[in-house]
C-alpha cells in the first residue's frame, strides 16, 4: 500500500519515537495497564502507523464499497441515499393489540415492521389453552396459535408493500404466515421481509432442552430455505445469528467464527439438498450483537464482510457477487445493560449503535435503556430510536462511506481479527463442522469459559463497567414499572376456544395426517403445514404433527410433560 | 442450628423462559459463600421443584424470573409445597418483576424478592436468616 522508501523511514522513525520519547514518558507517567487489549483479548499497540499496514494489498483486502471482498461496505451507495434500516420490536397480548402497536409503528415512520412472538409460540410450540403456557401467554410477544391470530395481527397493514421481520424460529409460523397471506390474496412474489430461523444458534442458547437436534432442525430449515427459493423472491427466509452466542458469553472473535460455523452448516446441507449456492446466498442476512468496545466492534463488521466474501468466494465458489455480500442486521447488548444508574444504559446503546453505523450495519436494533429492569417501556423504546436517529441525522458519520477505513489502527485491528476468526473457523472444521462442534458441547464450553473469563476481570475491576464496579452511588433497588396485563392470556384462550369450536374438524384433523406423513418421509413440509394452517389447525397441533415424527421430538420437552402430569 | 449441617438452597427457573446467565451466577456464589446449591434448571414446574426439595430437604428455594410468568408460576409453587407439607420452605424470587407486583408477591407468602443488582451480600445474608428460622 505504501512505497518501499516511505515505509523504511517511517519504520526507522517509529523506532526512534517509541524508544526515545514514548518510553521517556512512560518512565515518567506510567502506563495505566501493563497490557493494553480488546476485550476479546488482542493487543493494542500505543500507537498504529503506516508501516502496521506494510503487507497490506489495498485493493485485494480493503478495496471499495460494493466490491470483493467488501470491507468497506456491501454497496456501493453507504448510507449516501438511505440511512440503514432502524428497527424495532413489537409484539405483546393477542393478535389485537399488537396489531394496534404494528399501526402505531407505520405512523411512526418505521421503515418495516418486527414482530415477537411470546415463549409457548416460539420456543415451545404450545398454544395458549396448554397448562404449559400459563402464566406465559401474550407476555414477551404476541400469541399465535392460528391463521386466524395472524390474519388479525396484520389486518389493514400492507403487507405487500413492507417488510416483516419474525423474531423467532420454525416452519409453522412461516407456513401460517404464507397461508394468511394467500387467503388475503396477496401473491407470494411481492411478500417481503424475513424471520430468525436460526436454529443452531437458538439451540445452544436455550440449553437444547426445547429445540429439535440440530439434525432435525436442519431439515426443517432446509425445508424453508427451499420453498422461498423457489416462491419468494422477495422473502429472506433466514437470519444467520450470532446475537445468541454474544449474549451467552462469546467474546467477538467467537461470535464471528460461531457465526460461520452456523452458515456452512446451513449451507452444506441446503446444497445437499440440491439447491444452488448462488439461488440461496443472496438470501443470507446477518444477525449480530455489538457490544461497546468501539473499535473492536467496527472492526468485527469490517472482518465479518471480507470472510463471508472468501468463504463465498473459496468455499463455495460463488460466481453471483451478491452470494458474497454479508447483509448486517445488528442488535445493541442487552447483556451489557446494567440495572445500577439506568440511564448510563443510553450512553451504552449509543456508543454501540455508533459502532454498528461506524461498521457498515444494514439495519439496527437499538435495546432499552431499561432492559436490566423490566420489559421496555415506551419511552424506553422510543428513547433508543432516537439513539439512532440523532447518530443519524446529527452526527454526519453516515456522510461518507466507512468513514474509518484506512485508520492505521481500524485496519490492523481488522486483520487481526479477520486472522483470529479464520483460524477458530478451521478449529470448527476439524471438529467435524458445527453440529458436531455443538453436539459434543464444545461450542457451549467456550461461551462458558470466556463468559467466566469476563466475569472474573469484571470483579478484579480490570474490565470497568460504570456503576457496576466502579462510580457505585448508594441507590434504592431498582424495579421495573412495565408488565403485561394478565387479562389478555385469558382474551386469548377464550379465542382459541372458539376457533376449536367453529373449525370443521374433520377438515383439521386430514390435513394434520397429510402433515404427519410429510414428516415421516422426506417431502417438504411447507405446504401440507400450509394446509394445516388454512384448515384452521393450531400452532401447537402442527408442532406435535411434526416433531411426533422426528427423533427429537424437542426431546426434553417430553419430560417435562411427564413431570406436569406424573 | 446444627454447626455440620450447611444451609441446603434449591434454585429453579419455572416456566418457559431460558434466561439462566443470572441464577447460575447465584448459585456459584451461593456455593461459594459454603452453602449446598441445587440448581435444578430450566422448565421446572410446581411438581417437579417440589420433588426435589422434598428429595434434597432443603431450607430455601431461590426462584429466577425474567419473562413476566412469575406471578401465576409462583403461586401454583406455592400451593404445592403446602400440599407436600413444605410450607415451612422459604421461597424467595429474584431476576425482573416489576415494583407493583412485588407487595402481591409478599402477600402470597414469598419471603424475599431480590431485584436486579441487589449486592450479592444481601442476598447470602437474607438467605442465612431464613434457614436459621426454619430451623429453631
Amino acid at each position: 500500500m505504501f512505497e518501499k522508501g516511505f515505509l523504511t523511514q517511517v519504520k526507522k522513525r517509529k523506532t526512534d519515537w517509541l524508544e526515545k520519547k514514548y518510553s521517556q514518558a512512560v518512565e515518567r507517567f506510567t502506563e495505566r495497564k501493563k497490557r493494553f487489549e480488546t476485550n476479546a483479548g488482542i493487543e493494542i499497540d500505543p500507537l498504529y502507523t503506516p508501516d502496521n499496514l506494510e503487507k497490506e494489498n489495498y485493493f485485494e483486502k480493503i478495496s471499495f464499497p460494493g466490491e470483493f471482498p467488501y470491507t468497506r461496505g456491501s454497496y456501493p451507495i453507504g448510507y449516501r441515499s438511505r440511512y440503514w434500516q432502524p428497527r424495532g420490536y413489537c409484539g405483546f397480548g393477542t393478535s389485537e393489540e399488537t396489531n394496534e402497536r404494528l399501526k402505531f409503528a407505520l405512523q411512526q415512520g418505521e421503515p418495516g415492521l418486527n414482530v415477537i412472538v411470546d415463549l409457548p409460540t416460539s420456543y415451545h410450540g404450545i398454544d395458549a389453552d396448554d397448562p404449559r403456557a400459563e402464566g406465559e401467554v401474550g407476555k414477551t410477544g404476541v400469541s399465535i396459535n392460528s391463521i386466524e391470530d395472524m390474519r388479525d395481527l396484520f389486518e389493514g397493514i400492507p403487507i405487500d408493500r413492507i417488510s416483516i421481520t419474525f423474531n423467532t424460529t420454525g416452519l409453522v409460523i412461516m407456513a401460517m404466515y404464507f397461508a394468511m397471506a394467500r387467503e388475503r390474496g396477496v401473491p407470494f412474489k411481492n411478500l417481503w421481509g424475513t424471520a430468525l430461523n436460526n436454529p443452531l444458534a437458538s439451540y445452544v442458547s436455550c440449553n437444547s432442552a426445547c429445540l429439535p437436534i440440530p439434525e432435525d432442525a436442519l431439515r426443517e430449515l432446509t425445508d424453508i430455505v427451499e420453498f422461498a427459493v423457489r416462491n419468494l423472491p422477495k422473502w429472506n427466509p433466514m437470519n444467520i445469528g450470532s446475537y445468541e452466542y454474544r449474549e451467552n458469553g462469546a467474546n467477538a472473535i467467537q461470535e464471528l467464527a460461531f457465526m460461520f460455523g452456523n452458515a456452512m452448516a446451513y449451507t452444506d446441507s441446503f446444497i445437499h439438498r440440491g439447491l444452488d449456492f448462488d439461488e440461496f446466498a443472496p438470501k443470507y442476512v446477518f444477525y449480530t450483537s455489538v457490544q461497546t468496545n468501539l473499535f473492536e466492534e467496527i472492526a468485527k463488521f469490517r472482518a465479518a464482510r471480507r470472510i463471508w466474501a472468501m468463504i463465498a468466494r473459496d468455499r463455495y465458489k460463488a460466481k453471483n457477487p451478491a452470494s458474497m455480500i454479508f447483509r448486517i442486521h445488528a442488535q445493541t447488548s442487552g447483556f451489557s445493560m446494567t440495572a445500577e444508574q439506568p440511564l448510563n444504559n443510553i450512553v451504552r446503546e449509543t456508543i454501540q449503535s455508533l459502532a454498528a453505523a461506524l461498521g457498515g450495519t444494514n439495519s439496527l436494533y437499538t435495546n432499552s435503556y431499561d432492559e436490566a429492569l423490566c420489559l421496555p417501556t415506551e419511552e424506553a423504546l422510543r428513547t433508543a430510536m432516537r439513539v439512532q436517529q440523532i447518530i443519524m441525522e446529527e452526527s454526519g458519520v453516515a456522510d461518507t462511506i466507512d468513514p474509518l477505513g484506512g485508520s492505521y489502527y481500524v485496519e490492523t485491528l481488522t486483520n487481526k481479527m479477520e486472522e483470529r476468526v479464520c483460524r477458530l473457523i478451521k478449529e470448527i472444521d476439524d471438529r467435524g463442522g458445527m453440529v458436531k462442534a455443538i453436539e459434543s458441547g464444545w461450542v457451549q464450553s467456550e461461551c462458558e469459559r470466556s463468559i467466566a473469563t469476563y466475569m472474573d476481570r469484571v470483579e478484579k475491576g480490570e474490565i470497568v463497567v460504570v456503576g457496576y464496579n466502579k462510580y457505585q452511588i448508594d441507590e434504592p433497588v431498582q424495579y421495573g414499572v412495565f408488565s403485561v396485563d394478565p387479562k389478555y392470556e385469558l382474551k386469548q384462550r377464550n379465542r382459541l376456544k372458539k376457533l376449536r369450536a367453529e373449525r370443521n374438524k374433520e377438515e383439521v384433523s386430514k390435513a394434520l395426517d397429510m402433515l404427519r406423513e410429510a414428516a415421516k418421509g422426506n417431502e417438504n413440509m411447507m405446504i401440507p403445514c400450509m394446509e394445516a394452517a388454512r384448515a384452521r389447525a393450531t400452532f401447537g397441533e402442527m408442532t406435535e404433527a411434526i416433531y411426533g415424527q422426528m427423533r427429537s421430538f424437542r426431546s426434553q420437552f417430553k419430560d417435562l410433560k411427564m413431570k406436569m402430569y406424573a | 442450628m446444627d454447626k455440620q449441617r450447611k444451609i441446603r438452597v434449591l434454585l429453579a427457573k419455572a416456566g418457559l423462559d431460558t434466561h439462566e446467565r443470572g441464577v447460575k451466577l447465584i448459585a456459584a456464589s451461593l456455593r461459594d459463600a459454603g452453602m449446598e446449591v441445587i440448581y435444578s434448571g430450566v422448565f421446572q414446574t410446581s411438581m417437579s421443584i417440589t420433588r426435589t426439595a422434598l428429595q434434597e430437604d432443603v431450607d430455601v428455594i431461590g426462584l429466577s424470573y425474567l419473562c413476566g410468568a412469575h406471578q401465576s408460576l409462583t403461586q401454583e409453587i406455592l400451593k404445592e409445597l403446602q400440599k407436600n407439607g413444605l410450607g415451612d420452605v422459604a421461597v424467595i424470587c429474584g431476576g425482573i418483576i416489576p415494583g407493583e407486583d412485588i407487595e402481591q408477591m409478599k402477600a402470597i407468602g414469598v419471603k424475599e424478592i431480590y431485584g436486579p443488582g441487589t449486592p450479592m451480600e444481601r442476598i447470602i445474608k437474607g438467605i442465612h436468616e431464613l434457614a436459621e428460622s426454619r430451623i429453631h
